[in-house]
């Protein structure tokens, strides 16, 4: 209870003079000389009670009246819910994820979040400052809306395909109310708390006397079926006219029973290949062959709760065989591995035409490079010419130096970025590779087992570049002599070759795009330009992703759901309660929620219905003391004149 | 339901007996408006469509069995074809006794300047059945109290009679206490035979004594008439909040809430006056209650019947 106009509670001393007056009136009567004395004896005498008792009614009622008017302009608060409350701070987290998708009941769990976030945000007056913040994309500026611009916010939101962080969006509500002024402070989650959406540790540091509402999580999750590990030809696209195939694994989530599923394969808009898997199964459907171009297409299964995932899309680019050449020192190995892939139509390896892919090593690698097409870079077997080589390196731009070894030691390949299996390979011999200046995008491709790079690539104002931190020589490592050589090669040709990876992005990834890209075509068909970092962050959504240059299809990219946003088993409510606060209220219905909403100092202004019983106070305390004057012509006919 | 008390119309100059007491006491001294009202009420008669009553009131009445033929008017049935007995002066002379009230109660007006005192009102209806009884040939006397008798004036007839009783109302003053049952004990004693007793008060007395004293007269075989005067201001308290009433005749104060205790006092009016009805009227007494704000004719036209009744 509270007044919203306390000084006026001063008013309420009227309320004493009632009191004062029938206490003092004896003192302050107007004296009228009156000889029917007898009369009013008799009538006290014998109306004592009812006199006092009507005497009592009528200081009780004017003591009410008093009261009531008083308590009407002090603006009393009465703690009742749908009324007014203390100017609040609210942050409304909206878990749009993947899974927020899901669809049951007909309808979507992220429909529900949304009219029970409407419903919150309908409550909201004025004096309210609303944070809505989504777990998905997109991501907006947490500035604090007013009720209306949070409900557009709140309408606008769509399920997000990205990968999506509960956890901290969490710890940017938790920031922002630590900030805010207002003197009530509520978090609002909307979630549907997927195992591994909230990372155990501590609760969340809340401001004191901050109210958590939070949804229920399920008791069970519904069955969904999704693609993970899709590849096509192994990770490498296929050559024109060359037979490849696609594979995936088809995983299920949740508790309910799942039998045989279909999976369909789709190119260019038709079925080219189905099939059938068990749960947690693997596909393999036959794809191809294609001329030289872009292939784009997806595989898919019958929808089922969560359709977002029932589709799986990828990309890849068809090409004629890449022509290869060679120079400098320690190439025996490197030489008979193209010559492998020679034969098999892979690569042409051959000195004659324009090659796609140049291999430098040793003093080769010092001389001017005059070639335009990607460079694979071996440094020399001998110490003494390794500064000429980063004299070289420096010269084409490449950021990196490459060093010698204190010590000598041996180390494996540990960290393995690229789809070739080299792990655990030995390396005895290596430079160290250290970075130098910021001036072009670089990337370790694999690391060895003390974390050093062993594998860098990244793009100079001349084109891509490929550097190993070891010569290719059976001294220096166990790559020339394995016959994991054959496909590392293959993809390095694949990839630096001009045929590019098969590229899978997950929806949220970093998207890098060709040098020349001046804009794409989002799965939605929306145009979005491409700066000068040519990362295109904005793949938010699932599908096939146009980029182009001018007028010219450069490249396409699929993008995917990340496969953990389909796993959808629910989380611990014991453990929702250890992130958030052990004081969570735990809400179910919208209406439910309508209502815990905005709880800090949620009062009703009574004040008409105050204003009504004073007025019926009144009445009656009129009716009271006119009771005495009664009905005159009724009385006056009690004494007959005859 | 007709009002009572509604003050009757002044529309007519001629009709001293239907003025209202305000504008009656305009009029003059108590003689003058005594011999008006009366002349007035007496014009009303002859007016009546009961032609000939004045006559009957006077001289004669009207036949009922039993009466002897021989005294029937023959020249009254030839005007109006009634019969009429002819009255001897005999028969009709009577010996009434007018009570007046002086105590302190009765000096006081509810409308000061608009409304005359009761007192005022009880000396002028004295007067004015003083004229009345005497013109008809009666012998009037006169007892006027409070706690004491102040004046007496023994029963005669005569214009000389009328004038003393005008002398004496008029220097009547008011004041004291009211002890009833002593004037009406003097009346009973010196009303050898049956006669009439009228007595003018507003009953702010103690009841039960003289209660018991009428109950005496009429026991002697007198006839009683009570005429209770009220203020129009004794029927309803004031307007007002807090109000310390005080009795100039007492002494006492009371302190009330005037809208909390109205309708209990209206009530308690009502019962007293109940009371004295009910006490007085199975003995034969006539009771009245006269509002001091009604004309004089109301009062004396209850006389009338009384009157009539008394033959």
């Amino acid at each position: 209870m509270g007044f919203l106009s306390p000084l006026l509670l001063l008013l309420g001393a009227a309320a004493a003079i009632p009191l004062v007056l029938h206490l003092l009136k004896r003192d302050r009567d107007r004296r009228v000389v009156f000889p029917a004395l007898r009369y009013l004896h008799r009538a006290t005498r014998e109306h004592a009670r009812q006199i006092r008792a009507q005497q009592l009614l009528l200081l009780f009622l004017r003591i009410g009246i008093v009261a009531a008017v008083t308590l009407a302009a002090a603006r009393l608060l009465l703690p009742l819910p749908g009324g007014v409350h203390e100017p609040t701070a609210v942050a409304l987290v909206l878990d749009n994820s993947l899974s927020s998708g899901v669809i049951e009941d007909d309808r979507r769990r992220l429909d529900w979040m949304k009219e029970t976030a409407r419903r919150v945000v309908d409550r909201a007056t004025e004096d309210d400052l609303i944070w809505v913040l989504r777990a998905g994309e997109p991501w907006d500026l947490a500035l604090p809306l007013q009720p209306a611009a949070a409900r557009i916010r709140i309408d606008e939101t769509e399920v997000s395909h990205a990968r999506s962080s509960l956890d901290e969006v969490l710890l940017r509500a938790s920031r922002l109310l630590t900030d805010a002024s207002q003197p009530a402070r509520e978090l609002h989650v909307l979630s549907d708390y997927q195992t591994g959406a909230l990372s155990e540790g501590t609760a969340l540091d809340l401001p004191p006397g901050t109210r958590v509402l939070a949804s229920e999580p399920a008791e069970h999750a519904p069955e969904n079926r999704f693609f993970s590990d899709v590849l096509v030809g192994g990770g490498l696209p296929p050559i024109a006219g060359e037979r490849t195939q696609i594979t995936a694994r088809v995983a299920t989530s949740g508790t309910d029973p799942v039998g045989a599923i279909e999976v369909r394969l789709v190119v260019d808009g038709e079925v080219r290949a189905a099939t059938e898997s068990e749960s947690d199964g693997s596909v393999t459907l036959p794809l191809g062959p294609f001329q030289t171009g872009w292939v784009s297409g997806h595989l898919e299964m019958d929808p089922d709760a969560l359709p977002e995932d029932d589709r799986s899309f990828f990309v890849f680019r068809v090409r004629e065989p890449p022509v290869v050449t060679a120079e400098g020192e320690d190439m025996y190995f490197l030489e008979q591995a193209f010559d492998v892939l020679d034969g098999a139509g892979r690569v042409r390896h051959t000195s004659a035409e324009e090659p796609n892919l140049v291999v430098l090593a040793g003093a080769a690698a010092q001389e001017e490079w005059t070639h335009e097409a990607p460079l694979l870079l071996l440094p020399p077997s001998d110490p003494a010419r390794l500064p000429a080589f980063n004299r070289a390196l420096s010269a084409a731009g490449i950021p990196w130096t490459l060093g010698v070894e204190a010590s000598e030691s041996v180390w494996s390949v540990a960290d393995v970025g690229i789809p070739v299996a080299i792990e655990g390979l030995e390396v005895r011999r290596r430079y160290r590779m250290e970075p130098r200046g910021e001036a072009h995008p670089r990337e370790t491709l694999v690391a060895l087992s003390d974390g050093s790079p062993w594998l860098v690539t990244g793009e100079t104002e001349a084109g891509p570049y490929l550097l190993l931190a070891s010569p290719l020589s059976e001294e220096a490592s166990d790559l020339p002599v394995r016959a994991v050589l054959i496909p590392f090669v293959d993809w390095v040709t694949a990839r630096w070759a001009g045929g590019g990876t098969v590229s899978m992005l997950h929806a949220g990834d970093p998207l890098a795009t060709p040098s020349g890209a001046t804009h794409l075509y989002l799965p939605s068909g929306a145009e979005r330009a491409i700066d000068d970092t040519h990362r295109f962050v904005e793949t938010a959504h699932v599908g096939i992703h146009t980029i182009l240059e001018g007028d010219s299809i450069v490249a396409l990219a699929a993008v995917n759901a990340p496969p953990e946003e389909s796993r959808l088993s629910p989380l611990d409510p014991q453990q929702l309660s250890e992130r958030l606060t052990p004081d969570l209220y735990v809400l179910d219905e919208p209406d439910a929620w309508e209502r815990a909403a905005f709880g800090t100092g949620t009062a009703s202004e009574p004040w008409k219905v105050l204003l009504v019983a004073a007025l019926l106070l009144l009445l009656i305390e009129g009716r009271v003391a006119a009771s005495g004057a009664g009905d005159r012509t009724r009385d006056a006919g009690g004494i007959s004149a005859d | 339901m007709s009002d009572p008390y509604a003050r009757a119309p002044t529309a007519n100059p001629g009709r001293a007996d239907l003025l209202d007491p305000g504008s009656l006491a305009k009029l003059g001294d108590m003689e003058l408006i005594a011999r008006r009202v009366v002349e007035g009420f007496l014009l009303g008669l002859h007016r009546s469509p009961h032609r000939g009553f004045s006559a009957e009131f006077a001289e004669l009445h009207a036949y009922r069995p039993g009466d002897d033929l021989r005294y029937i008017d023959w020249r009254m049935f030839g005007r109006s074809n009634r019969y009429y007995v002819k009255r001897f002066q005999e028969e009709t002379n009577l010996r009434a006794y007018l009570l007046l009230d002086l105590s302190g109660s009765m000096d006081w007006s509810s409308n000061p300047g608009e409304l005359p005192t009761k007192s005022w009102y009880a000396s002028h209806l004295a007067a004015a059945l003083a004229h009345t009884l005497i013109r008809q040939g009666d012998q009037v006397g006169l007892v006027a109290f409070d706690e004491e008798i102040r004046h007496h004036v023994r029963p005669r007839g005569g214009p000389r009679q009328l004038r003393e009783l005008l002398l004496t109302l008029t220097s009547a003053e008011s004041g004291g206490r009211t002890a009833a049952e002593g004037a009406l004990r003097e009346a009973a004693l010196r009303l050898r035979r049956r006669g009439l007793v009228i007595l003018l008060s507003d009953l702010l007395l103690e009841a039960e004594p003289t209660r018991q004293a009428l109950h005496f007269l009429r026991h002697r075989g007198h006839e009683v008439i009570v005429l209770h005067l009220l203020d129009p201001g004794e029927r309803d308290l004031p307007s007002g909040g807090d109000v310390r009433f005080f009795d100039p005749e007492t002494g006492d104060e009371m302190g009330v809430n005037v809208p909390d205790v109205r309708s209990e006092y209206r009530s308690a009016v009502n019962e007293a006056v109940a009371e004295w009805r009910g006490a007085l009227r199975p003995h034969g007494i006539e009771y009245g209650v006269i509002g001091t704000e009604q004309p004089l004719a109301s009062a004396l036209r209850r006389y009338l019947q009384k009157r009539q009744r008394l033959g």
